[in-house]
């Protein structure tokens, strides 16, 4: 951890382990009593040293660095999935634009040259139309 | 031929025009890196979830504990505790009873599950964690998605192709894939270009992320030991407690105590799989940035069949340790 100090919470968790022999030789004694008292010992120190590791990880996932961290990751996210996005489009655009020149070609090999040229002069006409 | 090569000088111009840009990314690499990590999703999401459970189930241990020591009880049911029941005063006019109240049963699972200390401090360090690991992968997988496909784009060229008179088919069918992979290679140029401009500038905020996620694992696996150590107590204790009773413990008993921490030590295992994986995730995108900084063009994709060498096996013990 950068901010923290594991030695403590990890000394803690090793005492109240250890504590499980005195439990163990005072209940044996019929010291139940004390076996309770120790117990809750344990308990408290387990649960401190539970606390202190995960409040010192809250603060590190909280701290600016990583804030910052996780909005530079989430533009820089944005940004590759908006050129990702758009590199598909200008690949489907040059799909389609190479279709209706198959499509063109298709209909410029039925069409004898003078049935196309009528094509082109009808075109023509209406554009002459339409202009006026 | 002539048309032949008009097409090929054209497409070559083209190609030496993009590749002056800065291009020293490995698409294939990008890919693989991509696709790997978000398999890793779901194990990534079950380990930091078990950081609030690793709490929950320590505290029930913990209470188990408490139980069996209580005096007044000897390992007996505790007692139930009724909720009082308030009673609306009957209505003059009206004959039927009022509905029965029923307190909610609460049962001893219910009883050991959670404390107020899970809540408020370890569920939001899970929560948090795990919008660590959505941002890490999420910005994977878009490079991924900026990476294409695995397979290349098939423009259709073959149709206008076709139409070109004077070619055979086999150079129709020449020309056509020659094309094809031009036409591919512009577009791959756009996506290369697209990683080199975000990834730089991402690296260094990915680092200080696998670090948390490092340290997050990390503090994770000593709330593991302090897991153990609870359940190792409870047996021991109830051993103990019964030994005094005259009840020798069985066999059985031992083998139940042993799976527990087994289980544990599996997680355990899982988080060290984790840190494995994020640090060899680190590694392998610096590895990307030095590529493209220094215009390397093969280098990614080796280097990713040695990550997913290494990563995969990793995820695999991560997904068996919560399944």
């Amino acid at each position: 951890m950068t901010n923290g100090n594991t030695d403590l919470p990890s000394g803690l968790i090793s005492f109240a382990d250890q504590l499980q022999d005195l439990i163990d030789e005072l209940l044996t004694n019929g010291q139940d009593q004390r076996a309770i008292q120790c117990s809750q010992a344990q308990s408290t120190l387990r649960t401190a040293a539970g606390v202190i590791l995960a409040v010192d990880l809250l603060q590190e996932f909280q701290r600016q660095n990583a804030l910052d961290a996780i909005n530079t990751l989430r533009t820089a996210t944005t940004t590759l999935n908006a050129n990702a996005g758009r590199i598909a489009r200008e690949q489907r655009n040059v799909s389609a634009a190479i279709g209706i020149a198959a499509g063109a070609a298709e209909v410029a090999g039925a069409l004898t040259p003078f049935q196309l040229s009528s094509i082109v002069q009808g075109l023509v006409d209406i554009r002459g139309v339409a202009a006026q | 031929m002539s048309i032949m090569r008009v097409y090929g000088c054209a497409a070559l111009a083209s190609i030496l025009l993009l590749t002056a840009c800065k291009q020293g990314v490995d698409l294939a690499g990008v890919r693989t890196l991509a696709a790997t990590v978000k398999d890793a999703e779901p194990s990534y999401t079950a380990l930091a979830d078990d950081y609030y459970a690793t709490c929950q189930q320590s505290e029930g241990w913990q209470k188990l504990i408490t139980f069996s020591l209580s005096p007044s009880s000897k390992n007996a049911a505790p007692p139930m505790k009724i909720a009082p029941v308030d009673r609306p005063p009957p209505s003059k006019n009206s004959f039927a009873s009022p509905p029965a109240v029923v307190a909610p049963e609460k049962t001893l699972d219910a009883s050991l599950k959670g404390s107020s200390v899970c809540d408020s401090v370890f569920k939001p360090v899970t929560e948090d964690w795990n919008r660590v690991n959505g941002v890490v992968i999420g910005y994977i997988a878009a490079l991924g998605a900026v990476a294409g496909g695995q397979r290349a784009t098939d423009f259709g060229l073959g149709n206008v192709t076709s139409k070109i008179q004077g070619l055979t088919s086999a150079q129709g069918s020449a020309l056509n894939e020659f094309l094809n992979a031009v036409a591919n290679e512009v577009f791959n140029a756009k996506r290369r270009s697209a990683i080199s401009q975000s990834a730089p500038g991402a690296d260094a905020a990915l680092q200080t992320l696998v670090k948390l996620q490092v340290d997050a694992a990390n503090n994770y696996k000593i709330q593991l030991l302090k897991e153990r150590g609870t359940i190792d107590s409870f047996y021991r204790t109830s051993f103990s407690l019964a030994r005094r009773a005259g009840r020798p413990q069985t066999l059985a008993d031992e083998v139940q105590w042993q799976s527990k921490l087994d289980e544990v030590d599996k997680r355990s295992a899982a988080a060290d799989a984790y840190v494995a994986s994020v640090r060899a995730l680190a590694t392998h995108h610096r590895s990307l940035i030095d590529d493209i900084e220094n215009d390397r063009f093969d280098q990614v994709y080796a280097i990713s069949v040695d990550f997913v060498t290494e990563f995969k096996p990793k995820v695999l013990a991560l997904s068996k340790a919560f399944s």
